[in-house]
């Protein structure tokens, strides 16, 4: 009874072992695709730190984080909700408004940018 | 490297890999979709030149067939040079027949008359709006 009652125990941590490793792997190629494509904008300027990834197909993260002169530390979370026909920001989970035309245009830009490099350099596949 | 970590992999691993490669390479065509939606006709924000102020494209130089005058080539690429509208391109081209290389005698004369005639007409038209 013990016994199987220890064996159903190992079994199940060894079940969320693996879980957790998968979640960490993913979590991981998210971190590695996000520095990659916080580049894609050009040189991120000192003392920033520039995040850019899709979470998945239709959500696009761009995190930005800064201290100014005076020492404040500043950070800018904008995520890009992709729909059929439209793309909607939220910056720091405020509420969601229409992207501009030419946002719109230099996300999309942007967007093939990541692709090309994220494959090359976080997948080690040829675009 | 990152990539290098990738290369010891399960099962499990890989469909982790094969996944977020997926969407990776997916997303950017979902963007692209939603822009097209939004702007079918592209970027609005990029000025086009009207179609009424686009002129015939031509590369080669056009050749005045009364005179023999050449009027330049103007036009490259549908574009007129120096962006200019067609006013500035009819002015041009006026511009380039008056500055033609000398023709043979007959003809020479022949367009001086013309050009003597052509502004006794607008003299005239200018005296009679007066």
């Amino acid at each position: 009874m013990i016994k199987k009652l220890l064996n159903d125990a190992f079994l199940q941590m060894s079940g969320n072992r693996e879980e957790d490793r998968i979640d960490s792997l993913r979590l991981g190629l998210l971190r590695h695709e996000a520095q990659v494509g916080g580049r894609v904008f050009g040189e991120v300027p000192k003392g920033h730190k520039r995040d850019f990834f899709c979470l998945d197909t239709h959500t696009w993260i761009w995190h930005e984080e800064w201290f100014d002169n005076s020492g404040e530390r500043h950070v800018v979370s904008t995520r890009y909700d992709v729909r059929p026909d439209s793309i909607l920001k939220s910056q720091n989970g405020g509420h969601y408004q229409q992207v501009t035309v030419q946002e719109a245009f230099r996300l999309r830009d942007a967007s093939k940018l990541y692709r090309d490099r994220v494959k090359r350099e976080v997948y080690n596949v040829a675009s | 490297m990152f990539t290098e970590a990738l290369e010891s992999t399960s099962i499990g691993d890989n469909r982790v890999h094969e996944a977020s490669l997926r969407r990776v390479e997916d997303a950017p065509d979902v963007l692209a979709g939603a822009v097209d939606a939004m702007y079918p006709n592209g970027d609005p924000s990029i000025q086009k030149i009207p179609a009424a102020m686009t002129p015939e494209v031509t590369t080669q130089p056009q050749i005045d067939r009364r005179s023999g005058a050449k009027l330049v080539d103007i036009v490259q690429q549908g574009e007129v040079q120096q962006g200019k509208g067609i006013t500035d391109a009819q002015t041009a081209v006026e511009q380039a027949y008056l500055e033609a290389p000398p023709l043979a005698d007959g003809k020479a004369v022949e367009l001086k008359e013309l050009r003597s005639k052509r502004q006794a007409e607008r003299d005239k038209r200018d005296q009679e709006a007066a």
